[in-house]
């Protein structure tokens, strides 16, 4: 199922940002990351599109990553959040909260008035 | 034994690695690597069940989308707007008279078992159609051809000239003033309507 491409970047958009949210509290390594995301099957649908993003993320340096060993199994890469992505973090809780505000205003879908 | 989940992953993998062709060389190998390591660690050891292999795979999503996530191709070639099965629907809908009417229904079941127009589309294309089937049917009688019997004989006289009686007619026919708008009516509504529908065919419309 493809959502709408406006739908669809917007949902992109904040998936990353909560890869990033996910990161700001402890480092994690790929699987647990993406095990969490798609927990609620209302932000991640398909589990494999985390990885290309989790690429990207480090390619842009938000997120660097280091080999650990596991204890079962072969080592496992992990996730930290760099200096840059936790800026990007911080300016995206702020934008997405007017974000949000604005929709909800808008639509009349605050908590409150539905 | 586990042959079954093992061609399960391959084919999976074998699917995703195609995909990713597109893909700029680290990007690619990047991808694969992540995938192959989440597989292992979703399947974890050896024998697995198949319904464990098929929920782990279900739940990673098709290659293609994740590809896509990739940045590389669309998620899904764009679908064509008219497929052959609704390219042959509408040419039955005109010319379906051939064969007693069967082709029409033909041409009519494709339309309505289609996606491509609106339920309001396919109504059009259903009511207009009787006319355009019957067309060949109608047609002689609008331009007089076979609604009157002419009948005149010739002969050879006996000085070798050849001698016509003069033609007689009976029966009745449309004079062509009427017949020949009408016919031209009936071809060109049902053209009309095809290539209305042609035009505004589409996927997921109905």
């Amino acid at each position: 199922m493809v959502a709408p491409s406006g739908l669809a970047q917007l949902r992109r958009g904040a998936i990353e940002h909560c890869v990033l949210a996910l990161l700001d509290r402890e480092e994690r390594y790929g699987f647990d990351l993406v095990r969490e995301l798609g927990e609620s099957g209302e932000l991640v649908t398909s589990e494999g599109t985390i990885y290309p993003l989790l690429s990207r993320l480090r390619r842009d340096g938000l997120v660097e990553t280091t080999w650990r060993a596991s204890d079962a199994g072969p080592p496992r890469r992990y996730y930290r959040l760099t200096d840059s992505g936790r800026t990007a973090l911080a300016g995206f809780r702020t934008e997405w909260a007017r974000f949000r505000d604005a929709v909800d205003a808008v639509l009349g879908t605050r908590g409150d008035a539905a | 034994m586990t042959s079954t989940t093992d061609r399960l992953v391959h084919d999976y993998l074998e699917a995703l690695e195609s995909a990713a062709a597109g893909l700029p060389p680290d990007a690619r190998r990047d991808l694969l690597a992540d995938i192959r390591e989440h597989l292992d660690q979703a399947l974890g050891s050896p024998p697995y069940d198949e319904i464990s292999v098929r929920i782990v795979l279900d739940r990673l999503g098709e290659p293609e989308e994740i590809v896509a996530a990739a940045g590389g191709r669309a998620v899904a070639p764009p679908e064509p707007r008219l497929r052959v099965r609704d390219a042959v629907g509408l040419a039955l809908l005109p010319f379906g008279a051939i064969a007693f009417g069967v082709g029409w229904l033909v041409g009519v079941v494709l339309l309505w078992t289609s996606d491509r127009w609106t339920t309001r589309e396919k109504l059009l294309g259903t009511l207009v159609w009787p006319g355009g089937v019957l067309a060949p049917v109608y047609a002689p009688v609008l331009l007089g051809v076979d609604g009157q019997r002419c009948s005149s004989s010739a002969s050879i006289g006996p000085d070798g000239t050849v001698v016509t009686t003069p033609e007689v007619c009976e029966g009745f026919t449309l004079p062509q003033v009427v017949g020949v708008p009408l016919l031209i009516l009936l071809v060109a509504v049902p053209v009309a309507v095809v290539l209305l529908l042609g035009s505004r065919a589409a996927p997921r419309r109905g």
